[in-house]
């Protein structure tokens, strides 16, 4: 009957449940880490094929951890804790490695790759980490069922090892299920303890700040910064989500308006819309695809109406968070500051645009701003990468070199339309995006960043005006582009129901379903009724270890002589009697012989001469166990 | 037949429990849901590692087949039949007194054999028998009890060697204690199951061939040599034991044996029936 090894499968999912979170924590993991984990596995594998593999001792082991540990300690920051422990349980996985193979030591590979799985969801929060989970969960549920066929019988028969793999995928499945049952409807505080400071690393690409060049640089950064929820109202063919106003123009930079917070009108004509706003970046500020009416946040920073129609953050986002805004979709918006505010054009600037400008003059501020747009449109280029300017980059761009990014254009369109005595303002965030229809949102990446423009037109409001062109190569659909909003999609479901499920999507959805049910129940959590289970949890932990220690049962000595043993990779055959097994081992390990033979004597002394040898053998087995460990 | 089960924490459990609550706790203090993910994995494995473990011991039907003879401190074969209905079972170890054994995967019925060394001589009530698993995980270990209902006689131990001299003065001669008288016709009876101390010479190796299992050549009747064992009023344990040796070893050759204990005497006489007559008489001494 073909048999297999169970140990050697658990053993070879050891390896896989510590490389597979490696591999994807690759990018931000120390390369120290990696390749201290590369190389020892591949030593291993190159030793193994020669047939000379000799296991580390403990000594070694710790020996050989100490330099990375003293590194460890050296480069430590409170901002980089959880990925400087995640490189030292890889590490410390590479030592396991090179230690014995017991049963034990196979468990605390397990251990490792499971606080690795925990580590990584500190600071990995996105669709891939749900994709690691499940293969994580299988590796381990498999790896500790042929751990636990190993410890039962050495070889066991192939059939016996087919059905353990099938019986791995079924509890991994079961796993599943049972997980998203605790995970939606496990009680949850509504408040925490702490929040977590490790947020996404990622930057915007739009600050308060800008000079021309910086927004190009991202425009090429395809990562998403939001998500756009449509819940209701008509949707623009290409929306533009309005972040920042900018109003003040100093050696080459913009400055975002800071001023005026929610100064303007609460009603005005035209459709509306409801979005749900879903940030993916730290960010002090939201998209709106028009004027902001009613801002409500749901989770996170407490979002308000900031200047000329912007939304702005109390805070920094640092957690997963969500708004929910009604904006109006109207062509002009309201005037908050008096529209005179941005008339102002730096002197140099004004002398050199001045006969630019009044040649592109008309009758009134609409035609003369429609002119200008057009004129830039098209006399200049789009490029994403313009070269360095010399000298005043928008002097530069209209006369020397004709080609620059959005910047350029919103800047000269601004400076054009004030030196004609007509209000501009320069506004960033985001055009366009991507229409998710899957999930009904918009996708805003960080290459549809954007700046244009906002002229005042007298009796109207503020009018977007946008003067950059294309950009002269129409970009082909990709024919992998369903899949990849299908694959954002189902992020976004991620991000929705796993990262950001909280406490009151938990009471929704219960009261959802007891709705379905007839009645609706009142479930409320406060603080102090949390104390108790926070307590228990607290406590647990001691009891349960308490608990351990009163209830261990004694071993005797050959008994642990066996237990010991066994996790030195010689489990006892069912059909050995003592002297067998131990002679079996000594074969293996002759400078212990004399000892086993002095103890297999002892214990049948013990047992079949009715004397009493207990303490000679306790004495015995530590010293056996001290040269076993030893080595 | 009602059974009960129970279940006992290994030391990967509680560092399983220590592990699940770590998670849970920290999930809870930062809210990251992730971590509730994680915290909910590890408590879908450890509730489904319990159904499991259960499921693997229901619907389990045991049957116990007790040996013939059982001596005090002697291994006896006890043969375990497990029947399994519906799912298959993993990795079972069944366990009666100090006798173990184990069974790596059950289908539908196998049988195991127990070798149960019973502590005493005498009456014993046989302990309830665990069947248990650490299955699927290892992190618990669950059992089940059957309990037995068996009231089992225990012989006292043989114990070879030289024979007290209370004991051995009875053996050869003819006026007091044991006294061996000519050899009387003896009649075949048939075949038994093998016992303990007959000698290689009884066994109908054919039979034995043939059933799979060791048979004897067994015979009644008072012919050939006899012997009379004087025990005395108060037999010491040692007594007893070599006492039994001796009876097993002088029926295996041949003689007819009678004993003669706390002032009640058996006859003489050979065969299985005498055979247990005399060991259950040392049995309750």
């Amino acid at each position: 009957m073909p048999e297999l090894r169970p140990f050697k499968v658990a053993w070879i999912l050891a390896v896989a449940s510590v490389v597979l979170p490696g591999g994807f924590l690759y990018r931000d993991l120390s390369p120290v880490a990696l390749f201290f984990l590369g190389g020892v596995l591949l030593w291993i594998f190159l030793r193994e094929r020669q047939g000379d593999l000799r296991p580390l001792g403990v000594r070694d082991q710790i020996l050989l951890l100490l330099p990375f540990l003293f590194w460890t300690i050296l480069t430590l920051r409170l901002e980089t804790l959880v990925v400087r422990f995640a490189d030292l349980l890889l590490i410390l996985a590479g030592v396991k490695f090179l230690g014995t193979r017991t049963p034990r030591d196979i468990l605390q590979i397990y251990l490792l790759g499971l606080l690795l799985l925990v580590a990584a969801a500190v600071w990995r929060f996105d669709l891939l980490y749900g994709a690691l989970f499940a293969l994580e969960t299988a590796l381990l549920i498999s790896g500790l069922l042929f751990l636990f066929a190993a410890q039962e019988g050495e070889k066991i028969p192939l059939a016996l090892a087919r059905r353990l793999a099938f019986l791995g995928v079924l509890t991994t499945l079961g796993v599943f299920v049972l997980t998203a049952f605790y995970f939606l409807f496990l009680p949850r505080p509504q408040y925490t303890l702490f929040s977590g400071p490790f947020g996404s690393t990622v930057r915007t690409g739009l600050s308060d700040r800008v000079a021309p060049g910086e927004i190009a640089a991202l425009q090429e950064d395809p990562s998403v910064a939001f998500r756009v929820r449509w819940l209701s109202g008509p949707r623009p063919a290409r929306p533009y989500f309005r972040v920042y106003v900018y109003g003040n123009y100093h050696r080459g930079v913009w400055t975002a308006l800071r001023k005026g917070r929610g100064g303007g009108p609460r009603s005005l004509p035209g459709p509306r819309a409801r979005v749900e706003i879903l940030p993916q970046v730290e960010t002090r500020a939201l998209p709106v695809p028009g004027y902001p009416l009613k801002v409500e946040t749901v989770r996170g920073p407490v979002a308000e109406s900031g200047p000329e129609g912007t939304v702005v953050l109390k805070r920094e986002v640092l957690e997963p968070s969500l708004w929910r805004l009604t904006v109006v979709l109207t062509p002009f918006f309201p005037a908050e500051s008096p529209p005179e505010d941005f008339l102002r054009v730096p002197r140099r600037i004004r002398l050199s645009l001045k006969r630019l400008a009044e040649g592109l003059r008309r009758s009134d501020p609409l035609e003369t701003a429609r002119a200008v747009e057009a004129f830039l449109r098209r006399n200049y280029t789009y490029t994403l990468s313009p070269g360095p300017p010399s000298g005043e980059p928008l002097l530069w761009f209209l006369f020397s070199s004709h080609r620059g990014h959005c910047e350029y254009f919103a800047t000269a369109m601004v400076f054009l339309l004030r030196t004609l005595g007509i209000p501009a303002r320069v506004v960033g965030g985001y055009a366009g995006g991507q229409w998710n229809p899957f999930g009904g949102y918009y996708l805003l990446r960080e290459k549809d960043a954007h700046t244009w423009v906002e002229g005042w037109i007298q009796g109207k409001g503020w009018m977007p005006f946008d003067p950059t062109p294309a950009s002269g190569f129409s970009s082909r659909p990709s024919p992998f582009r369903r899949w990849r909003l299908l694959w954002d999609y189902l992020q976004f479901r991620w991000y929705y129901w796993v990262v950001e499920y909280d406490f009151l999507k938990q009471m929704r959805l219960l009261r959802h379903l007891a709705g379905g049910l007839g009645h609706r129940p009142r479930l409320r959590l406060n603080p102090p009724r949390l104390r108790l289970p926070a307590l228990v949890i607290l406590l647990g932990p001691g009891l349960v270890a308490g608990v351990f220690l009163l209830r261990r049962r004694r071993f005797t000595p050959v008994e642990r002589l066996l237990r010991e043993f066994s996790r030195y990779g010689w489990p006892r055959r069912a059909s050995e009697t003592l002297g067998e097994y131990l002679e079996r081992v000594s074969r293996e390990r002759p400078d212990l012989s004399s000892e086993l033979r002095t103890f297999c004597e002892l214990y049948y002394q013990e047992v079949f001469g009715g004397q009493d040898t207990r303490a000679a053998q306790k004495e015995l087995l530590s010293r056996i166990l001290r040269r076993l460990r030893s080595r | 037949m009602k059974t009960r089960f129970r279940v006992r924490i290994t030391t990967a459990g509680y560092l399983y429990i220590a592990l699940t609550l770590a998670v849970a706790l920290a999930g809870v203090n930062t809210g990251n849901n992730l971590l509730y993910l994680s915290a909910s994995a590890l408590l879908a494995l450890m509730t489904l590692s319990g159904l499991l473990s259960v499921l693997n011991l229901l619907g389990l039907s045991v049957r116990i087949e007790p040996p013939e003879e059982t001596f005090a401190g002697v291994p006896s074969p006890f043969g375990i039949h497990l029947q399994a209905r519906g799912w298959p079972r993993f990795f079972l170890r069944v366990r009666l007194l100090e006798g173990e054994s184990r069974v790596l995967y059950l289908r539908d019925r196998c049988r195991v054999l127990l070798w149960v060394r019973p502590p005493r001589r005498g009456e014993i009530h046989l302990p309830p028998l665990e069947i248990y698993s650490g299955y699927p995980l290892g992190l618990f270990r669950r059992s089940r009890f059957w309990p037995l209902g068996i009231r089992l006689l225990v012989y006292p131990r043989p114990l070879p060697g030289r024979v007290p001299l209370s004991v051995r003065d009875t053996v050869p001669v003819p006026s007091s204690g044991a006294r061996f008288r000519p050899p009387e016709p003896e009649e075949f009876s048939g075949l038994g199951p093998y016992r303990e101390g007959i000698p290689a010479s009884r066994i109908a190796w054919r039979a034995s061939a043939r059933t799979g299992t060791l048979r004897m050549k067994e015979f009644e009747g008072g012919g050939g040599r006899t012997l009379i064992l004087d025990l005395g009023a108060t037999p010491s344990e040692e007594e007893l034991s070599r006492a039994t040796h001796l009876i097993l070893r002088a029926l295996g050759e041949g003689y007819a044996v009678g004993l003669r204990l706390k002032g009640q005497e058996i006859p003489p006489g050979r065969g299985p029936q005498k055979r247990r007559q005399l060991l259950e008489a040392l049995a309750y001494a």
